[in-house]
């Protein structure tokens, strides 16, 4: 059966489509570091980690939680996903900048897990996630950790074929 | 017919997993590391998308509700197909005739849908408005899809390069 919270075009798709113009934006606008392919890349990783998750924990068998207006795949969903794109590619991009290195890391992987916990509560207060069927935002701590610690990995993957 | 242990899904996925990853992991690459893996997330983001909307929005296919096999379908949908669409467009580009070409189209062809079949009569999918002869088309089109990415990535390296 599925689930409608809501039908009005508000916050939550504003939130999504806002975050994506203005963070491609910043992109274009940002002195390069990558290569085309390589920003192509962390860009990719992060839809397609979120999209993995999401469409493992929020259907059945388990069906933890509802993104956006009902418990059905819309467009604004893919639109979600694609909004994490800009968020992993700044995510390696500033780890690139401030030349992060050795125990660096676990703090600046703490600070955007706490950054994307308050994402998420945002998310969750706009109807972006809809928590009603029982997961709980404190279980998101351990997979931003994980997915941030998979893509600093990617990025020195890429970065030693590179060489 | 009934299968007379379901539970064996699981395991014979995982059996199948690590085999196309090993075949994978030894096999001559036309493609970089970074190509494959651009590649892999596109592909992972178009069979998430497809298996959602076939079973969530349409209902044409139903996966299984046990939370115990549905790692199986995971593995099917985000590893199994994507690795043999990198390894058919790996061996495409590095045949140099035609025919084995499409020789190489046609043993990935039936590795996926030999797959599909196979974990259909498990249990692990069960089609209520679909049959194999769709199945087979979206088969199809991953493969294709596949040459598709493996055509963008190039032109995009080639272009990363001259930057």
């Amino acid at each position: 059966m599925t689930v409608v919270y809501e039908h009005a075009f508000n916050w939550n798709e504003w939130f999504i489509i806002i975050t994506i113009l203005s963070l491609n934006f910043l992109i274009i606008r940002a002195p390069k570091v990558f290569s085309l392919i390589e920003g192509l890349a962390y860009y990719l990783f992060g839809i397609a980690i979120v999209l993995f998750f999401d469409h493992t924990t929020s259907v059945k068998p388990w069906d933890l939680y509802d993104v956006n207006d009902n418990s059905k795949y819309q467009f604004m969903d893919f639109l979600y996903y694609v909004m994490n794109g800009p968020f992993s590619y700044f995510f390696i991009y500033l780890y690139s900048k401030l030349r992060i290195k050795g125990h660096q890391t676990i703090f600046y992987i703490f600070i955007w897990s706490g950054f994307s916990l308050l994402l998420e509560w945002f998310g969750v207060n706009i109807g972006l996630f809809h928590y009603d069927k029982g997961y709980k935002m404190y279980w998101s701590i351990s997979i931003y950790m994980i997915i941030q610690t998979l893509l600093i990995i990617y990025y020195h993957i890429i970065l030693k074929t590179r060489k | 017919m009934k299968v007379i242990c379901p539970m064996i899904g699981l395991p014979l996925t995982v059996f199948f997993t690590l085999i196309i990853s090993l075949v994978y992991f030894f096999l001559r690459k036309h493609f970089t590391f970074i190509e494959n893996s651009i590649v892999f997330m596109a592909i992972t983001m178009v069979t998430t998308n497809v298996m959602t909307i076939l079973t969530l929005n349409l209902k044409w296919m139903k996966k299984t509700d046990n939370p115990l096999l549905f790692p199986a379908v995971l593995l099917y949908r985000d590893i199994i197909i994507p690795l043999l669409i990198l390894i058919f467009i790996n061996v495409f580009y590095l045949s140099f005739n035609r025919g084995r070409k499409f020789i190489s189209f046609i043993i990935i062809f039936s590795c996926l849908f030999g797959i599909q079949a196979l974990l259909n009569f498990l249990g692990l999918f069960e089609f209520t408005k679909w049959n194999f002869f769709y199945a087979g088309i979206v088969n199809i089109g991953y493969l294709f899809i596949g040459l598709g990415m493996a055509r963008t990535v190039l032109f995009v390296s080639k272009r990363s390069l001259k930057q």
